[in-house]
């Protein structure tokens, strides 16, 4: 718990190294996030180093780190529309502009980002012929065709597939509480 | 945003659902977000393309491009407070930034500011003679048939209060700026920044004696004459040689570099030859001498205009930064010990090394009036 203690700690004193860490677990679901209201990545990426340099410039201080990530969130959503509203950008879908916290649709593109910073994350940390099986599997290939593609006995691509399985699985906490601790584990 | 661990929840399980089919996740209720974002990446085609996006986003570029910004508006920050600092500059920082403008620079010149930046507190060099009057200098310095000869100075007053001392001359420099002086046998001694030098008008027949307090670098005539360097709790016996002393009281070590030619060093509880190139260390409290070193330079650092720290501690590497720069700081107690490796030069701006420590360290260097309060980032 320590870890991640310090890295909050690091980044409420403006450590350089701790925002290094923010682009490095961070920055990517941020701006998919911000591209799923925006429509567009390069603009996603301009948003989000605002965001980030705001931050670094303030002296917002975070309790732990499920605060520091509601903040980014929070405000790259906030940034993105108003990004929208003043350079007459397209909105992706008119329902983002709800401002509350329950907007369904804020809340469903933040799951979405977090899903896919989850997938990418876990692959990885695979070894890198475990990560190309299971990266053809996620694309829909059966045992068979990636047995073809990679040049593998059949036997081996699931012998593969099934470590790779085993070691998201290791990797995955059972419970869905302890999620954070898989965040502390990448720095 | 309230409720940020349960959309981290929902995004786990929709990663167990989908990557690891896990069957717990698939016997329990899902939310409408949940069985959305399912339905959307069930479609391998989907999936693949939105990863494929993911992973395209490049977070390395963007950070150097955030470091790139960072740098700058810390940059434009320092810059204005610089600004500030120097609109009460007093006339005699005046005269001393006119000789800046001249192109005086580098260790042989006869007087050296070290750093312009170092002007707005840096007062002038001092010469009190022995006859009891005070100059402020900023020329070449002679002694000449029995006479202390200083170009460029202007008597500021003629009291003394150590009559005892009469017969010696004293030569002070400030932080932050160099002077060059040429002994009455010929030997030339440059003083370095916040140091004095106290030497008579005319040498005697048995030894050729100078007081030093700080830092200087020597370069000696041969005589039979010995020449003597005395500093706090040394002296140090000289034929004809080059070497250099640093020996302020701030620091608890001195350190004598010698150069070419063979020098004595006496505390009162050791004693040691020292042969070219290499230094050893005294220990201020125990007046012990350190094993010799070998010194891989055939002159100090800040005789060629730089300065440079190997694993130095802050502390230590401030203390030089202060003399040189002739500005006071503050630094953290925790970070005091940091060790840090720079390199500088007298081109380097007091800016620069601000921005160069924040750089490479996790520490922040602020200027506050003209004073540098370093603490830990």
């Amino acid at each position: 718990m320590d870890k991640k203690t310090s890295f909050v700690d690091s980044v409420n004193s403006r450590s350089l190294d701790a925002f290094e860490d923010i682009f490095k677990l961070h920055y990517k679901e941020l701006v998919y996030f911000s591209s799923i209201i925006c429509n567009s990545i390069q603009d996603a990426e301009d948003i989000v180093h605002d965001v980030l340099i705001q931050l670094w410039e303030s002296s917002y201080k975070f309790e732990n780190q499920i605060a520091l990530r509601s903040f980014l969130y929070t405000s790259t959503r906030n940034k993105t529309i108003n990004f929208v509203k003043r350079y007459n950008k397209q909105l992706n879908d008119i329902s983002f502009l709800d401002m509350s916290d329950s907007n369904e649709s804020i809340i469903e593109a933040i799951t979405d980002a977090e899903l896919l910073s989850l997938i990418n994350k876990a692959i990885s940390r695979l070894p890198a012929e475990c990560a190309k099986v299971m990266k053809l599997i996620l694309q829909g290939h059966s045992s068979a065709e990636i047995s073809v593609l990679l040049d593998l006995a059949q036997s081996t691509v699931r012998a593969q597939k099934r470590r790779g399985l085993l070691l998201l699985r290791q990797y995955m906490p059972n419970e869905a509480l302890t999620f954070f601790i898989i965040f502390f584990k990448i720095i | 945003m309230t409720g940020f661990e349960k959309i981290s929840e929902s995004a786990l399980r929709c990663f167990r659902w989908l990557i690891l089919g896990d069957e717990d996740v698939k016997g329990c209720n899902l939310s409408d977000t949940e069985r959305k974002i399912i339905e959307k990446y069930s479609d391998v085609d989907v999936l693949q393309r939105e990863l494929d996006l993911f992973d395209s986003i490049d977070n390395s570029k963007a950070y150097l491009k955030f470091v790139e910004s960072v740098r700058k508006s810390a940059r434009e920050r320092r810059a204005k407070l610089l600004r500030r600092t120097f609109i009460g500059v007093s006339a005699a920082a005046v005269i001393l930034l006119l000789i800046v403008a001249g192109g005086v620079f580098g260790g042989g010149d006869d007087v050296t500011v070290v750093n312009k930046y170092a002007l707005a507190e840096s007062e002038k060099v001092l010469l009190i003679t022995s006859e009891g009057e005070t100059y402020s200098t900023s020329g070449e310095i002679k002694v000449e048939d029995e006479k202390v000869v200083a170009e460029k100075s202007k008597l500021i007053s003629t009291e003394r209060d150590y009559a005892e001392q009469a017969k010696i001359n004293e030569l002070i420099t400030p932080a932050g700026v160099r002077q060059k002086i040429t002994l009455p046998d010929g030997s030339i001694v440059w003083l370095n920044a916040a140091s004095s030098l106290k030497f008579p008008t005319n040498f005697d027949d048995t030894a050729r004696v100078v007081k030093l307090c700080g830092e200087a670098y020597f370069d000696v005539v041969k005589s039979s004459r010995p020449f003597v360097v005395k500093i706090e709790n040394a002296s140090i016996m000289v034929y004809g040689t080059t070497f250099n002393i640093s020996s302020y009281q701030s620091a608890s070590l001195s350190n004598i570099s010698l150069y070419t030619g063979s020098i004595g060093l006496k505390t009162d509880r050791s004693s040691i030859k020292l042969i070219p190139g290499h230094y050893v260390e005294i220990d201020n409290m125990t007046q012990l001498i350190s094993d010799p070193e070998e010194n891989f330079s055939d002159s100090p650092d800040w005789m060629r205009g730089r300065m440079e720290f190997l694993s130095q501690p802050l502390g230590k590497v401030f203390e030089v930064i202060g003399r040189w720069y002739g500005v006071n700081y503050e630094i953290s107690p925790e970070i005091r010990n940091l060790e840090v490796t720079i390199m500088i030069s007298d081109k380097t701006s007091l800016e620069e090394l601000s921005e160069l420590l924040e750089m490479t360290q996790n520490i922040s260097v602020l200027n506050e009036n003209n004073k540098l309060v370093i603490t830990k980032h």
